[in-house]
């Protein structure tokens, strides 16, 4: 199964001092699933991993992550993002989901907690929380 | 071949043999092909840029 890559999930391993650094490190060294994200998501965190930038680049290259992006993937996210008042890269993110077939994202990016994937279910997000 | 002994949970024995009846296998020879599978899968590349920034604290 493949689970939709967030910028802020990225960003949040990348940082020692960031909410949910070590949740995330944790969960990320156990994971089986693919994570996977869009260009625009990988544009997101490219900007906001400063110095480490190359460094993410480098898990990039190495496939630690995957990028998609589909024939229909622009009109789609557009479309998300109209309907859903979303920003691109959220939007994306949405139509990743419905593309891979997922309700699973790596995100603590409270917005995902309202957001319903295209199928109208819940996402999943993850590493999950203890209420 | 060399024998193996193992310890199954009676649901996993259960869910292997009605596997390998799907396949038209043995259950040992389901076994021993899923295990090759397993084994030969590529290891999960996993990502290096992990606290690479902060330390404030």
């Amino acid at each position: 199964m493949s689970v939709v890559l967030a910028p802020d999930f990225v960003l949040a391993l990348l940082d020692r001092d960031a909410t949910g650094h070590e949740d995330a490190a944790g969960w990320v060294r156990l994971a089986e699933e693919d994570l996977v994200t869009t260009p625009l998501a990988l544009t997101s965190i490219d900007q906001g991993a400063g110095e480490a930038a190359p460094a993410v680049r480098d898990d990039f290259a190495r496939g630690a992550y995957t990028v998609r992006w589909w024939a229909d993937a622009l009109d789609e996210t557009l479309a998300i993002s109209r309907k859903r008042d979303l920003d691109l890269v959220r939007a994306s993110l949405v139509a990743l989901a419905a593309r891979l077939r997922t309700d699973r994202i790596a995100t603590f990016d409270t917005a995902f907690e309202n957001l319903r994937t295209p199928g109208g279910k819940p996402f999943v997000m993850l590493p999950e929380r203890n209420p | 071949m060399k024998k193996t002994s193992i310890y199954l949970e009676p649901e996993l024995d259960e869910a292997l043999a009605r596997r390998a009846a799907e396949e038209g296998l043995t259950k040992a020879e389901f076994i021993r092909r899923s295990l090759w599978a397993l084994v030969h899968q590529p290891a999960r590349v996993r990502p290096k840029a992990i606290g690479l920034l902060g330390g404030r604290r």
